[in-house]
């Protein structure tokens, strides 16, 4: 009984005082969950003392959860020890139910009950949302990660009273919670609910690119963004980072280069590169690249080594010489990884960089500013299609003459005449 | 959206009970009890993006009329004015044989549309379901109403991910792929790329519709019109809504990037059946010719033309769920 007993005191200790920090490890289920999803998947810590953390926790819960069991009646036990000071009877309520469903969340994960326990947790966000203030952001926080884990587990398990993809679930819980945070109608920022908004949302942009819907995603940016909201630089900078992650993904899927390199980078170069955050890096850079390569600057080949992108590797080196057939075989190659990763559209936009430096070569081995479309066919044929014809080349060619990566013009049937000043301009300016 | 604003100005009934569910007035439990609903509640369930929830509003249709103008749905639907799946039936029979001897499309439509109600509002989610959808999908594209077809497509797609429904979903995904070209959308082309399953990227009908994507993004619009003249089946509709675009772009990055002059045997392969065709095209949009027989043009002379050519309005798409 004691372990429970000293659980709900400190419970009442941290409501009464505020300290959000605390009360958000209190209601955490991240351990418990995060570890049963590892042993469903038959995965392990990477991470040593986080695996020590871990497993101290769930000792600890389980603990309270055998005294749990026993209590014939929860409810009433609850009612009877739960009185954090300064909170009126409704609010002692919510935080009752809140504890209530906490705990029976915990016995459904330890009986595999996922189902159980997804609704579990949702109806403690439900009790908790009543009571949400300031100080709690914290743990709005800790709820809505669980949240989203939680619906993670759940999908993972067939079973029979299954009745919904637990994703669609949590994005409606977590549009409560984000509810919750923004109909505060405090004007002066610092002091209302909305500082909690990004915490919210970040998770609301997992769940809408796991359920890929990313039409959601931007009402949420427009709301998060007008005036009505902090200003983006005002949240913490670790919720900042995650933010500009997904809008710089969402630019690059918008075809917004520029945008999403600016919020890629500055998540990449503000991400911490020790312990967990090491994995963060590289998803970040995964989509980093291609914006980075479509304003030809170019990653080291031991950059992407270290961090195991390999499959940029012969991209790279492809765009660099101008090699089209090695370009698109990599393409092809890789084709499931990069469209499984939502960039390969992305990618395959830099062959207008590859046409213009293999045509540069054919035009160096020309020694001449007139170069004949022949000598473009032969390369495309060998490089390309073998269909490709004159007015195939010439196609090619004007459009890279369009879109400024070549000056000069094509006369028909004659050849390319390049401009004597400079007939392929550096891309980056352009 | 106005889901964030709060400035709703029209407080009807509706508006209060959505709002009342936003705020969770309305508890789980008595959005569960309107699936007995008989159809005279007005209490309604939204989805989060605030449309009506039909699928928490189940009803059992009784109506044995064979045809129903299409009204848009307001309010729950009366069981009365719905037809069940036997007669359902019966009116794709008889639509299919009215399609036949009259060919007349607005009326055909409506009566496809107010089938695709009844059986949302029944949640008939089976193959009987996408033989309608597919139907009407099919329709819709030869008629040139791709506003319809996208809404049949969009549903199939959902139809298609329930167990043992069987469909055409090779050919529907290689058409999908043409609407988003022709949308122009590159958030749901990713979208739409990310469902790509080797299975279906290994079917013909969906590897022309990749290699007419490639060709229409490098906007190489020589291999596009050369890709255009061998389609699997009805491709050319969405085709032919696209080719207008490109064939745009594509004079105008000649008349860029060629100098000084081009025949006019460089236009035919722009999708033009013949000369004589790609003649009364430029005719029709002022290109001045050079000699008497019309078959040459100066580009710096024509380039300004082409680049104020307008590109075809693409039509927004009604959110109209039916």
């Amino acid at each position: 009984m004691a372990d429970l007993n000293t659980y709900l005191n400190q419970i009442n200790d941290c409501v009464t005082k505020e300290h959000g920090k605390v009360f958000a490890e209190l209601i955490s289920l991240s351990e418990v969950i995060t570890i049963t999803t590892y042993q469903q998947q038959k995965q392990s810590f990477s991470n040593k003392i986080q695996e020590t953390k871990y497993n101290s926790k769930l000792l600890q819960l389980k603990k309270i959860d055998q005294i749990v069991r026993k209590t014939a009646d929860l409810d009433s036990l609850l009612q009877n020890k739960i009185h954090p000071h300064g909170t009126n009877e409704t609010q002692r309520e919510s935080y009752c139910d809140m504890i209530a469903s906490r705990l029976r969340a915990i016995t459904s994960i330890f009986d595999s009950n996922y189902d159980d326990a997804f609704n579990y947790l949702s109806e403690s966000i439900t009790a908790f949302i009543k009571v949400f203030e300031v100080w709690s952001s914290q743990a709005m926080w800790k709820f809505t990660y669980d949240i989203r884990i939680m619906a993670k587990l759940a999908n993972t398990v067939e079973s029979a009273e299954k009745k919904a993809d637990y994703y669609e679930e949590a994005s409606r819980i977590l549009n409560r919670c984000f509810q919750a945070s923004s109909t505060d109608r405090t004007t002066d920022l610092s002091q209302s609910k909305k500082k909690a908004a990004m915490g919210i949302v970040n998770q609301m942009f997992h769940i809408y690119f796991k359920l890929n819907n990313l039409k959601l995603c931007k009402n949420v940016i427009k709301a998060m963004e007008s005036p009505l909201y902090p200003a983006l630089e005002s949240y913490p900078l670790g919720q900042l980072i995650t933010y500009r992650f997904f809008v710089g993904r969402l630019a690059a899927f918008d075809g917004n280069t520029q945008k999403a390199q600016q919020d890629l980078l500055f998540s990449f170069n503000k991400c911490p590169s020790t312990g967990s955050s090491a994995k963060n890096k590289r998803l970040i850079l995964l989509y980093l690249i291609p914006m980075q390569l479509s304003l030809c600057r170019f990653p080291k080949k031991e950059l992407l080594l270290q961090y195991g992108l390999n499959q940029f590797v012969g991209i790279v080196e492809a765009m660099k010489t101008g090699n089209i057939k090695l370009f698109n075989q990599c393409l092809s190659t890789n084709q499931n990884y990069f469209i499984q990763k939502g960039i390969y559209l992305i990618l395959e936009k830099l062959k207008n960089i590859v046409y213009r430096n293999l045509f540069k070569k054919i035009y160096l081995l020309n020694h001449n500013s007139r170069v004949p479309i022949q000598n473009f066919v032969i390369a495309l044929k060998w490089a390309e299609n073998d269909t490709v014809d004159i007015d195939e080349a010439e196609c090619i060619i004007s459009n890279l003459i369009y879109n400024g990566y070549i000056k000069g013009y094509v006369c028909h049937k004659v050849g390319l005449i390049l401009s004597p000043k400079d007939p392929f301009p550096q891309i980056w300016k352009s | 959206m106005m889901l964030y604003s709060g400035n709703d100005l029209n407080d009807t009934q509706n508006n209060i009970n959505k709002r009342n569910q936003r705020f969770g007035i309305y508890s789980a439990t008595s959005a569960a009890s309107l699936s007995t609903s008989t159809g005279n509640q007005h209490h309604q369930t939204y989805t989060d993006s605030g449309e009506l929830d039909w699928d928490s509003m189940t009803i059992k249709g009784t109506s044995t009329d064979l045809e129903k103008p299409y009204l848009r749905l307001t309010s729950a639907p009366d069981p009365s004015t719905v037809r069940p799946e036997p007669t359902l039936r019966k009116t794709f029979d008889h639509l299919k044989r009215h399609w036949k001897d009259k060919q007349d499309y607005t009326y055909i439509c409506e009566q496809f549309r107010s089938m695709r109600q009844d059986m949302r509002v029944q949640n008939i989610k089976n193959q009987f379901s996408i033989d309608v959808y597919e139907a009407h999908a099919r329709l819709a594209m030869e008629n040139g109403d791709l506003g319809q077809f996208n809404q049949c497509q969009t549903q199939l797609f959902e139809l298609y991910k329930i167990p043992g429904n069987k469909g055409k979903v090779a050919e529907f995904f290689a058409y999908r792929i043409l609407y988003c070209i022709f949308q122009n959308n590159s958030t749901d082309m990713t979208k739409t790329f990310s469902e790509l399953t080797q299975d279906l990227a290994a079917q013909e009908c969906v590897k022309y519709a990749l290699k007419i994507r490639a060709a229409f993004y490098d906007n190489n619009f020589i291999r596009y019109f050369k890709l255009c003249q061998s389609t699997f089946n009805m491709e050319n509709y969405i085709l032919d809504k696209i080719s207008p675009r490109i064939r745009i772009t594509a004079l105008q990055v000649m008349t860029k990037a060629v100098r000084p002059t081009i025949l006019l045997e460089q236009i035919t392969p722009l999708g033009f059946a013949n000369d004589k065709e790609a003649r009364e095209y430029l005719e029709k949009h002022s290109f001045k010719f050079t000699d008497k027989n019309k078959t040459e043009f100066d580009t710096k002379l024509n380039h300004p033309i082409a680049m104020k050519m307008e590109q075809p309005v693409i039509n927004v798409i009604t959110n109209d769920k039916f």
